[in-house]
């Protein structure tokens, strides 16, 4: 999830002696109403967007060893990459800190793809996931990306290219060691 | 109440007035002038009082020097009402004889803020504010009017010690952020519980804004008094008296516009985000006394907001009616019958905090389709119903008791994105009952009440499996109260109430749940009330929170484990009105409080589920300090308010902060009359940010765990002139951008002007 940067408001308790310590002159409302305003305007606006830190592009080409598995084991398949190693299936929920492809095709030796707007940062654990029955979270890799330990950094407008083998037989275990 | 044993005389007597003035009005037009000036108890003049012949239209407001005329009056009686904001409205009846010029000297009382205030909520009774053994805060019907405030969370969020998170209403930190879901504030209109059905949520948009005589806020427990729901407090809405005599007439309408947001990325993201967005609305209400025996009021409303967001647009509609009847002397029966239906795009999260007026979308795996609606965005249409019937019967001079009935139903229709036609209804439900409660009064020192009440709900939603995995449901609830004041020596008085729920909450789970309460007040000083009070109160998990079983939005699963959280409240206050400390009149009211709470009902995204769940924690405590003073000068030209709230609050073993409760609040308000019928008026709310976010939210939303304070200033100013009253006003006028709710955007600014027509 990219940082974001909220400014404070420091102004406001020098309003609230303001208004608990007025005295009753007769020009005190609007006094007091102009001091609120000026005091106020010079306050920050509150919520400000975030930053843009960007995006960066994932070209990657995935090999399949045969066999496949049919197809009803096969609900979905997608290239994730995250960007924090995952403890468990509930770190699946951190859908703000990962980018996830289009649903890759079934039954081809090689497939090749693009993420053109992944977000900036370090990803420390990518590769090819499959959804293997009906439950929301019934995901389980089945190829990861492992040059350099797995860990690629994405700059602005930066590209990086990627490898995953996937072998549905043979899946990485998960979660990770 | 004893005031009440005299009301059909008083019924008799005004009737007759207005005989006289029907009879009276039946003369030839002729020169009769009634004039006169109008002080303040000092001798003080007092410029811009209105004065209103009483079943007419016809009135005028004193000058600069507190002088009024009123001229080409007709000869017989005429009813003069005296009002000013500030002061006690005075009533003049007098009879002008031909070509008369009658000379009327008036001098108006200071209303004094918080000593005159007489609450019903604390007691179950009426009583003067001052003397209440707990701490209670009331919105009257000018505080709402000034402030064109159409919803009930407008009026709540001016109110010491009340924040409210979305459509979450808390008082002193009690329900934190929980989606609406299982409130721990119970919401009463006229004493009726109004949670809806199946979340035990609080139906905002449920209530008549112009129909509103006053809002009480009860802070902490009301378990012992109102039963499970009101753990945290009760906000109780009561609304119009019904006329004594004759009729009275109002129409409102305001129309206005939200500012576009501050920042050009964000009124980019959003193809309306550069433009106005409008808002208007108008209602009008009737009230009329047809017989001394029968009087009755009707209200239509409605409201149409395009939003300041992309889908979050709504068109309300509401009408309600309230009648009175007394077929005998010592009888009296009354009905309110309210209805409204509301359609709605329901914006429940932003896309990011860089897209905040566009709702987001949570896929889950599946590839976004640009083309759909957002899931962040819900239509829908709700119709609800809500009827009350109650009798009164005053047998003798120290006991009297009431039945009431009550009923609450409420029907949801999806809306499809595409179509915009209704779907087939989704959810409905009803929460239905009634209650009987005895009132003895033994002597001048005592009274006791007795009470019994019988209520249930019935529930459908494809949404909630409960335990025979019926969709219905229902959780009928037993209860009997006890409720006793009596006065001790001189100044002590002492206040106890038990009350005994029986709650069935399926077909295998029953609980029951004692709550006592007591509590001494003590006035040795004059003007000054030092109480201390004590009780336990409860909570049953709502239907939603034990049986929501749905992954349509996000992964919900239910609890059948989930038990009654429970509650042990100590507070200590001092309430005192000094007239004399500074120049006016000042008013106060400090309290201390400690909640300790045991199997906290929370939110919380379990692990081994995989899936959120509302979970019991072991402990949670929240303490704290409220200090309210309001001050209002000779001659109440100026009116001032200052309300602060400090809040520590820990959760069980971890002794980490409950989440989204704000350490700090401020509300500060200010009113001043700088020409004759010209106000001034300002109000202003702070907010720290919430020590702790629950971020589980923000996997699945992005930045939805950013929260920032809130600091918002509303300006308004308004001219009054016989019975019509214009206010324009700026909210949110420093443009201070917000976060009213995890990933929702508070208010922007906007412009309202607002116009009244009374007779």
């Amino acid at each position: 999830m990219a940082p974001t940067q909220i400014k404070k408001a420091p102004c406001e308790r020098a309003m609230y002696y303001n208004q608990a310590t007025m005295n009753p002159m007769r020009s005190l409302p609007l006094l007091i109403i102009s001091l609120l305003i000026v005091a106020s305007l010079g306050c920050d606006a509150g919520l400000q967007p975030p930053e843009d830190e960007g995006t960066g592009t994932i070209t990657g080409k995935i090999s399949y060893l045969p066999p496949w598995p049919s197809s009803t084991e096969i609900k979905d398949l997608r290239f994730i990459a995250m960007r924090f190693i995952p403890q468990d299936t509930t770190d699946f929920f951190r859908l703000n800190e990962m980018v996830i492809s289009e649903r890759l095709p079934s039954g081809v030796e090689v497939h090749e793809f693009t993420l053109s707007d992944a977000p900036v940062g370090t990803y420390y654990y990518a590769g090819v996931a499959q959804k293997y029955a009906d439950d929301l979270l019934a995901w389980r890799p089945v190829g990861l990306v492992e040059t350099d330990g797995g860990t690629f950094f994405l700059s602005r407008g930066g590209l990086v290219e990627v490898n995953v083998i996937v072998d549905f037989n043979n899946p990485p275990v998960f979660p990770p060691q | 109440m004893r005031s009440r044993l005299s009301y059909s005389g008083r019924a008799r007597f005004h009737a007759t007035l207005v005989a006289l003035i029907l009879i009276g009005t039946a003369r030839p037009l002729s020169a009769q002038v009634i004039e006169g000036t109008i002080t303040d108890p000092d001798g003080g003049i007092l410029p811009g009082v209105n004065i209103l012949i009483q079943g007419t239209d016809r009135g005028t407001a004193a000058d600069r020097n507190g002088r009024y005329r009123l001229e080409d009056l007709e000869a017989g009686v005429v009813v003069l009402r005296f009002s000013a904001i500030g002061f006690h409205t005075e009533t003049r009846t007098v009879r002008l004889a031909d070509r008369q010029v009658m000379t009327v000297d008036i001098t108006l009382a200071w209303k004094t803020l918080l000593s005159d205030e007489v609450v019903v909520t604390a007691s179950r009774r009426e009583q003067p504010a001052l003397s209440v053994p707990v701490s209670v805060s009331v919105l009257s019907a000018d505080d709402l009017t000034r402030r064109n405030m159409v919803v009930l969370d407008e009026a709540l969020r001016t109110v010491s010690g009340v924040s409210i998170l979305g459509n979450q209403i808390n008082v002193r930190g009690s329900s934190g952020f929980a989606y609406n879901t299982g409130s721990r504030v119970l919401l009463m209109l006229d004493g009726m519980p109004l949670l809806t059905p199946d979340t035990d949520g609080v139906p905002l948009e449920a209530l008549p804004a112009s129909e509103i005589k006053q809002i009480e806020v009860l802070k902490g427990p009301g378990s012992a008094l109102y039963g499970g729901g009101a753990l945290g407090g009760v906000v109780n809405v009561i609304t119009r008296d019904l006329p004594e005599s004759g009729s009275f007439s109002e129409v409102r309408t305001f129309a206005g516009a939200w500012d576009p947001v501050r920042h050009d990325i964000w009124r980019s993201g959003w193809q309306h985000g550069d433009e106005y967005r409008p808002f208007w609305g108008f209602s009008a209400s009737h009230a009329i006394r047809t017989s001394p025996t029968f009087a009755w009021w009707t209200s239509l409303s409605f409201r149409r907001d395009a939003g300041y967001t992309a889908l979050s647009g709504r068109d309300v509609f509401h009408g309600f009616a309230k009648t009175s009847w007394q077929p005998a002397p010592s009888v009296r029966i009354e009905t309110l019958l309210g209805l409204m239906a509301r359609e709605r795009d329901n914006f429940l999260f932003w896309e990011s905090a860089r897209n905040p007026l566009s709702p987001g979308r949570i896929t889950f795996g599946d590839a976004p389709d640009p083309d759909s609606t957002p899931n962040g965005a819900p239509d829908d249409f709700v119709r609800q119903i809500s009827f009350l019937p109650v009798v009164r019967h005053f047998v003798s001079a120290t006991f009297y008791h009431e039945l009431r009935l009550r009923v609450f139903g409420t029907l949801i229709q999806p809306i499809d994105d595409v179509t915009g036609e209704r779907k087939e209804v989704e959810g409905i439900g009803a929460r239905y009952g009634g209650e009987w409660q005895g009132t003895w009064l033994p002597s001048e020192e005592q009274r006791v009440t007795l009470g019994i009440s019988r209520d249930a709900l019935t529930t459908k939603s494809s949404f909630f499996i409960t335990n025979d995995g019926d969709e219905i449901g229902g959780q009928p609830e037993l209860a009997v109260f006890a409720h006793a004041e009596r006065q001790l020596a001189d100044h002590w008085q002492l206040v106890g109430g038990i009350r005994l729920d029986h709650y069935r909450i399926d077909a295998r789970d029953t609980e029951s749940r004692l709550s006592p309460k007591i509590s001494v007040a003590w006035t040795g000083v004059a003007n000054n009330t030092f109480r201390v009070a004590i009780g336990d109160g409860f909570r049953v998990p709502s239907f939603a929170e034990r049986f929501t079983e749905n992954r349509d939005y996000l992964p919900i699963i239910r609890n059948l484990e989930l038990r009654p959280e429970i509650s042990r409240s100590f507070e200590a206050g001092w309430r005192g009105v000094s007239p004399g400390l500074v120049p006016g009149v000042l008013s106060w009211d400090l309290s201390l409080f400690h909640n300790q709470y045991r199997r906290f009902i929370e939110p919380r995204l379990v692990p081994s589920e995989q899936a959120f769940q509302f979970i019991n924690l072991d402990e949670a405590r929240i303490q704290g300090a409220e200090l309210m003073l309001e001050w209002q000068s000779p001659g109440a030209r100026w009116l001032a308010s200052l309300g602060h709230t400090w809040l520590r609050t820990e959760e069980g073993a971890s002794g980490m902060t409950l989440p989204f409760r704000p350490t700090h609040q401020v509300v500060a308000s200010m009113g001043a009359r700088v020409l004759p019928a010209v106000e001034l008026g300002a109000d202003y709310r702070y907010l720290t940010k919430p020590d702790r976010v629950e971020t589980d939210f923000a996997r699945f939303v992005t930045d939805a765990d950013m929260m920032v304070d809130t600091n918002v200033l509303d300006l308004r100013v308004s001219a009054e002139r016989g019975g019509v009253r214009l206010t324009l006003l700026v909210q949110n006028a420093l443009e201070y951008h917000y976060v009213d709710r995890p990933a929702i955007l508070g208010e922007p600014r906007r412009f309202t002007i607002q116009l009244i027509w009374k007779r």
